[in-house]
């Protein structure tokens, strides 16, 4: 018991068992800032805090001289307080992550990679590929956020070898509407797409990393 | 003798040669380098060495049927034209391919199998493929496969059939310098046909116009033209020339532009495999031993049941796209704030380990575990049907032709193959207890809704035997004009089974012989 409540609450047992207040203060303070990390910051950040606070606080109050429990420390309550206080805002957090989560949204993305990789497959696939093998375009596995003109043995059109540009949603979106505004001279020829096909083939390319 | 590009440079009023080739793909190419003993041979293209978006834009046309790749993509007009991206699937024709089954409509082959057979022996070796075609014993031993893989011996009916893969794919790298040397040979670039002129009494070919991209003009003269330029593009060419015969050159009985052929194919049903599969087949390890091999009929099997050639894939499937995206998603979203969809792909990851496990097994490469299931992939040849057919928009190119649309239908014979494939290979596999099958039922609404090609252009000036029943001779003269040749997949009579590319090689092979045989010799 006292192992799950030392996971799960590492600052109370620091409080608890612990004589050094700045080894306690410090717990809590760490604590708090693990699970802001987990819901603002980086799930997997936070988690590694959260370990690292769990393991510090487990060496800590592991020392058999100090495992008494000290009831006249005055400070324990605000602890307990101010723990839960942070244990009640992640629990309120998530709920509330939860309850304005709606499951058909990941459903509408799923659908909706499914019918990128189709379009991708009846308009792209003659010429690119999404994986090494030279073809007659280039590569598109990781084409968002890349920069133009950037895959090594490919022979680029001038202006696609010469510009500097990242290939970003924005910048995609434009070459697939109309490439030759935005790039005059380029070889690519793709027959026109309307705006959400554009969106569903960049958000395909996008999982393809 | 030299490459010329006639954008860049103003193309001459008229150009005159012995023997001038339009299109240099994999037909026109093979053609122009066993031309070797005529005295001048031109060979023109409508591109140059790479895609040009505004060249490619030629091809663009409308689907009116059934729903096709956009015919813009689908094939590539440029030097090489679509072996750039050619995949190098080589197989020859069944023999049942030659003949004529006149209750699926399917017509004779002028030309014999044994006619054909050095010619498809020359393409073999030009291509670097080694092995026999019907025979298996020689590729299997090199790849370290026993033959007791196959179910050729334990199935009643059922022959596998193996694609070899050449890599002499693209053809605009391979042949280039060749060509360059070759002494009697031109070739012009960024010329498009756009018009061939009959003379007055409709029995020669006197000119061809090109035109190109800056709207330059030039006539080619030529004592023989040779048509090489696609499926499609061939019998557009002859259409869109009508201002002699209303309908078109080689058109007197209407056959130029019909029966557009394709390999046809659809996904349907599942297989939930037993350890009694035969593995062989697993189309992602036969891809990885660089094989494609098929479960496909005997000759005797297709003939007695009166179908079409059919053949069938199994992919397997390891773990569901949507498992598959959640493990991805929640690779991604680990380093981002936490939100709801996190614990949807957590746990719907958790819930399906084992699956994701076997996915990420079976592609390190070392161990291939049973999939979850085998997904079906039926394909066909497609019967000859009148109605699917390239069709003459009243819109046109920037080179001033009539655009070509396409009107691909299937027939019943078509949906038949589907429907008694799927029938036989259930049979078979059932008895070998190989599985379980999820099935669906092939209607011709659901082949309508997931069928796909092949880029595999086919018959639209097909070959017969006699002027009534096609457009070119065996020879593939175009009937009734002397001086006029097509090459390439449009003059197969039917698809068969196996990709075209080497029997537009052998076919082409046999039209520069006989182009050499009758024309003067140089001297």
């Amino acid at each position: 018991m006292r192992y799950i409540l030392l996971l799960l609450l590492p600052p109370l047992a620091c409080a608890r068992y612990q004589r050094n207040q700045v080894i306690t203060f410090l717990c809590l303070f760490l604590y708090a800032a693990s699970v802001l990390l987990f819901i603002f910051y980086s799930v997997l950040f936070g988690l590694a805090v959260f370990l690292t606070v769990s393991a510090f606080s487990f060496i800590a109050t592991s020392n058999k001289n100090k495992l008494k429990y000290d009831d006249k420390k005055h400070y324990i309550l605000p602890i307990d307080a101010l723990t839960g206080c942070v244990l009640l805002f992640f629990v309120w957090s998530i709920m509330d992550e939860h309850k304005n989560f709606e499951l058909s949204s990941v459903l509408q993305a799923e659908n909706d990679l499914a019918q990128g990789a189709q379009i991708f497959t009846e308009n792209c696939a003659v010429c690119h590929n999404l994986d090494p093998t030279p073809y007659v375009g280039p590569n598109l596995r990781g084409v968002v956020d890349r920069e133009v003109g950037s895959v090594i043995n490919y022979e680029y059109s001038e202006v696609l070898k010469n510009s500097k540009a990242i290939w970003s949603h924005e910048h995609l979106a434009q070459y697939l509407s109309d490439q030759n505004s935005l790039y005059p001279g380029t070889r690519m020829v793709i027959a026109p797409l309307t705006e959400q096909e554009i969106k569903l083939i960049i958000a395909f390319l996008e999982s393809k990393t | 003798m030299a490459f010329t590009d006639y954008l860049s440079a103003k193309p001459p009023e008229t150009i005159h040669t012995q023997v001038c080739i339009i299109g240099a793909g994999a037909a026109g190419i093979t053609i122009a380098r066993n031309l070797k003993n005529s005295e001048r041979v031109t060979l023109v293209d409508s591109g140059n060495f790479g895609l040009d978006n505004r060249t490619q834009s030629l091809y663009e046309g409308k689907n009116l049927a059934l729903k096709y790749f956009d015919l813009l993509k689908c094939r590539l007009r440029y030097f090489g034209g679509t072996t750039n991206h050619w995949g190098g699937y080589c197989r020859t024709n069944d023999p049942i391919d030659y003949e004529g089954r006149p209750d699926l409509n399917l017509p004779e082959w002028p030309v014999k199998s044994d006619e054909l057979e050095p010619y498809i022996e020359r393409a073999k070796k030009e291509l670097g493929l080694k092995y026999d075609f019907f025979d298996h014993t020689e590729l299997l031993k090199d790849k370290g496969i026993s033959k007791d893989q196959l179910i050729d011996d334990i199935t009643d009916g059922l022959q596998t059939k193996i694609f070899q893969i050449s890599s002499k794919t693209k053809f605009s790298r391979i042949y280039r310098d060749e060509l360059k040397k070759q002494s009697n040979l031109d070739v012009l670039l960024n010329l498009n046909a756009v018009h061939i002129e009959l003379s007055t009494d409709g029995l020669n070919i006197e000119f061809i116009l090109l035109r190109n991209l800056k709207g330059e003009e030039t006539r080619i003269y030529a004592q023989k033209f040779i048509i090489a330029c696609h499926g499609i593009e061939n019998a557009r060419l002859l259409l869109n020339s009508n201002n002699r015969q209303k309908q078109g050159i080689g058109n007197t009985s209407g056959h130029v532009g019909k029966y557009f052929m394709e390999h046809a194919h659809i996904d349907a049903s599942r297989l939930i495999p037993t350890d009694n599969f035969p593995k062989f087949y697993d189309f992602s390890l036969l891809r990885r031993q660089k094989l494609n091999a098929n479960i496909s009929f005997t000759d005797e099997f297709t003939r007695k049941n009166k179908m079409l050639q059919y053949y069938c894939r199994f992919f397997p499937v390891y773990a569901e796209d949507s498992v598959l995206n959640a493990a991805r998603r929640l690779k991604q979203s680990l380093n981002q704030p936490y939100s709801a969809s996190l614990y949807y792909d957590l746990s719907k990851s958790v819930s399906n380990i084992q699956e994701i496990t076997k996915f990420v097994i079976s592609n390190l490469h070392w161990h291939s575990p049973t999939p979850k299931y085998y997904y079906l992939n039926h394909r066909i040849e497609q019967a000859p049907n009148p109605n699917s057919r390239v069709v003459i928009s009243s819109e046109k190119d920037e080179v001033g032709a009539y655009k070509a649309d396409l009107n691909w239908e299937l027939n019943n014979h078509d949906y038949d193959a589907f429907k008694k494939g799927q029938d036989k290979i259930v049979m078979e596999l059932s008895a070998l207890n190989a599985g379980r099958f999820e099935l669906e039922e092939i209607t011709p609404s659901l082949v309508k809704q997931r069928l796909k090609g092949h880029y595999h252009h086919t018959g639209t000036t097909r070959m017969s035997e006699n002027i009534d029943s096609g457009v070119v001779d065996k020879n593939c003269k175009v009937h009734g004009i002397n001086n006029l040749y097509i090459a390439g997949s449009s003059v197969f009579p039917t698809a068969g089974y196996s990709g075209p590319t080497l029997v537009i090689l052998a076919l082409s092979y046999r039209l520069a012989e006989h182009i050499e045989s009758i024309s003067p010799k140089r001297t």
